[in-house]
C-alpha cells in the first residue's frame, strides 16, 4: 500500500504576506520549524528586541516532551500570550497559536505534572480567545508522538494506541500550525485540535 | 450583556478572494454529499480550486447540476444518502469514470425549522426523518463509498459535517442534537477502525452559518441585526454567523494530505460559540 504521507513533498501554502510573526516560550523543534514555515509563507519574523505584543501571529510554545515539562514559566507564558492577544485585539487582527501536546485533551497517568500543565494551558487559551474576540483567533494544537521515537513531542508509549500506528512527521505538525495561521480560517477560535494520529479519539487512554 | 455594548455584534468582514490556503489535491477524486446546498457548494468549490475532481452529489438533481456547471473539474450526481443502493451506484460510476475515490465529505443533512418544540411534544415522524438522513444516511453513504476507497490502496479521507449542537445541546431540536452527537462519535469510531487501512476520519462542527437566502434573517435592509439575532449572537465570540467559505476552509484542510496525522478529531468552526461561557 502506498503511504500517502511519503507522497507529500511540500508544505501547504497560506497567504500571510507582511504579517509579523513571533514565538514565545520553549525552544522546540516544532516551534522552530513552524516559524520557518510562517516566514516562507510571507510572514516577517520580529527580531528579539521587539516586543511580541507587536506580532500578528504569535506561537506560544510549551515543552512538548513530557519529561522536560516545567511549570515554573507557565503563568508568565500565559500572561504574555494574553497581553499579545490584547494588543492584537486593539489593532483589529491577529492569531495566537498554543503549541501543546495531546495531553491537553486526555491526561496521561505517568505524566501527571505535564498533563496538568497542558490542560491548564488549553483552558487559558480558551479564556484568552473569549477575551480577545471578535477580531483575534486563539487556538491550540495538541501534538501526539511527533518525530522518530517521539523526539519532538509526546511519549513513545502512546504509539500503541495510535490507529495510524506511526509517529507523526515534523511537516505534519507544521502544516497544522499553518492551518491555524491561515487568514481564511477565520471562524475557528477557542479550539484545541489534536495532531496525534487518532490517539485521543478513543479507547484505552491510560497506561 | 449585549445591550451595554461590551460585545458589539460585528458585520461580516469583506470577503478576501484568492488568499486561502493552497493544498495539492491534483489527481484526487472527491464526493461531496449535499453539495447543492450552501455549505456543500462552498466545500466543492474549495476542493475544485485545489485541483481535486469533485462529484457534486445531491438528492436535488437540478441544484447539483447547477453547482457542478459553475466549477471546473466537477460533475453532478443525483444521489440519496438514505438509499444505499442509490448511493452505491454514484460510487460505482465515480470509480469507473475516474478510477479512484480519495475523499468523501458527508455534508448532506436536514433539520426542521418549523417544528421546534420540547421533546415531550416532539413529533416522532419528524424525529425519524431527521435521524434517518443525518445519522443513518451518513452511515449508508460512508458504507457504500468505503469499499472503493479501501480497494484503491491510496488511503483516503472522510470528513463528516456535524454541528456544534452535537457538542453542546440546543433547545427544541432534540433529533438534530442526537443525530449530530451520533455523527461525532461515529467519526471517532471510524478513525479507530479505518486508520489502520490508511483512511482518516474527522469531523467539522459548524456553528451558525449564513447563506445568501438566510442573510436577510440575520441582517435587515440597513445591514443591522434584529434584537433577537443580536442577543443570540452575543453568545458567539465572533458575534456573527459564519460564511460557508469559512467552514469550507477547515474542510479543505482536513481533506488534504497536509492533515495526514489528524484523525478522529472534531473541529468546531463556530466563532468561539462552544469555547466557554461568555458573561
Ligand atoms: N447552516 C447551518 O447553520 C449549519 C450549522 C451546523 C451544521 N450544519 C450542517 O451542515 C450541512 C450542510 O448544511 P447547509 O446549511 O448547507 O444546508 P442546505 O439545506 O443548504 O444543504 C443541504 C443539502 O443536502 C441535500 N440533501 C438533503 N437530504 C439529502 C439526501 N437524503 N441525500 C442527498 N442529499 C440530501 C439538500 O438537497 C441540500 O442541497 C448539514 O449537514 C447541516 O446539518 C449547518
Amino acid at each position: 500500500m502506498v503511504d500517502r504521507v511519503q507522497n507529500v513533498t511540500r508544505l501547504m501554502e497560506i497567504d500571510i504576506e507582511g504579517w509579523r510573526v513571533a514565538a514565545i516560550g520553549a525552544e522546540t523543534t516544532i516551534c522552530a520549524a513552524a516559524l520557518e514555515a510562517l516566514r516562507a509563507n510571507g510572514g516577517i519574523e520580529l527580531n528579539e528586541e521587539i516586543s511580541p505584543t507587536e506580532a500578528d501571529i504569535l506561537l506560544v510554545s510549551w515543552n512538548l516532551v513530557p519529561e522536560r515539562s516545567d511549570g515554573a514559566e507557565a503563568d508568565a507564558l500565559v500572561a504574555a500570550a494574553g497581553k499579545a492577544a490584547e494588543a492584537m485585539s486593539r489593532r483589529g487582527k491577529g492569531a495566537v497559536i498554543f503549541l501543546l501536546t495531546a495531553a491537553a485533551a486526555i491526561p496521561i497517568r505517568r505524566h501527571a505534572e505535564h498533563s496538568r500543565l497542558m490542560s491548564a494551558a488549553a483552558a487559558a487559551m480558551r479564556c484568552i480567545s473569549m477575551e480577545s474576540a471578535p477580531h483575534v483567533r486563539v487556538n491550540a494544537l495538541g501534538f501526539g508522538c511527533i518525530g522518530e521515537s517521539a523526539s519532538d513531542s509526546g511519549d513513545i508509549s502512546m504509539l500503541t494506541h495510535v490507529p495510524l500506528a506511526r509517529t507523526g512527521k515534523l511537516d505534519e505538525a507544521v502544516d497544522a500550525v499553518l492551518f491555524m495561521a491561515d487568514p481564511l480560517n477565520s471562524y475557528t477560535t477557542g479550539q484545541l485540535l489534536p495532531v496525534d494520529g487518532g490517539w485521543s479519539a478513543g479507547y484505552a487512554r491510560s497506561f | 450583556m449585549c445591550k451595554n455594548g461590551r460585545y458589539d455584534t460585528v458585520p461580516l468582514p469583506k470577503l478576501r478572494v484568492g488568499d486561502g490556503m493552497k493544498c495539492d489535491l491534483n489527481g484526487q477524486v472527491a464526493i461531496v454529499t449535499g453539495a447543492a446546498g450552501a455549505i456543500g457548494q462552498a466545500i466543492a468549490a474549495r476542493l475544485a480550486d485545489n485541483d481535486a475532481t469533485v462529484v457534486v452529489a445531491d438528492i436535488d438533481a437540478e441544484g447539483a447540476r447547477s453547482v457542478a456547471s459553475r466549477l471546473r473539474n466537477a460533475v453532478a450526481a443525483t444521489a440519496d444518502i438514505t438509499d444505499m443502493s442509490s448511493f452505491a451506484s454514484t460510487v460505482e460510476k465515480t470509480a469507473s469514470r475516474f478510477g479512484r475515490i480519495d475523499i468523501l465529505v458527508n455534508n448532506a443533512g436536514i433539520n426542521s425549522t418549523d417544528h421546534r418544540v420540547c421533546i415531550d411534544e416532539f413529533a416522532p415522524e419528524v424525529w425519524d426523518e431527521i435521524v434517518r438522513v443525518d445519522l443513518d444516511g451518513l452511515f449508508k453513504a460512508t458504507r457504500a463509498a468505503l469499499p472503493a476507497m479501501v480497494m484503491s490502496g491510496n488511503g483516503g479521507k472522510v470528513v463528516n459535517i456535524a454541528s456544534v449542537v452535537g457538542m453542546a445541546a440546543m433547545r427544541l431540536q432534540s433529533p438534530f442534537n442526537a443525530a449530530k452527537a451520533g455523527v461525532i462519535h461515529l467519526t471517532r469510531a471510524m478513525a479507530l477502525e479505518l486508520g489502520p487501512k490508511g483512511i482518516l476520519a474527522n469531523a467539522v462542527a459548524p456553528g451558525s452559518v449564513i447563506s445568501e437566502p438566510t442573510r436577510r434573517l440575520f441582517y435587515g435592509e440597513d445591514g443591522a441585526m434584529s434584537d433577537r439575532v443580536r442577543e443570540f449572537m452575543a453568545h458567539i465570540g465572533m458575534s456573527r454567523p459564519a460564511r460557508p467559505s469559512e467552514i469550507a476552509e477547515a474542510v479543505l484542510f482536513l481533506c488534504s494530505p497536509h492533515s495526514s496525522y489528524i484523525n478522529g478529531q472534531v473541529l468546531a468552526v463556530d466563532g468561539g460559540w462552544s469555547t466557554g461561557f461568555r458573561m
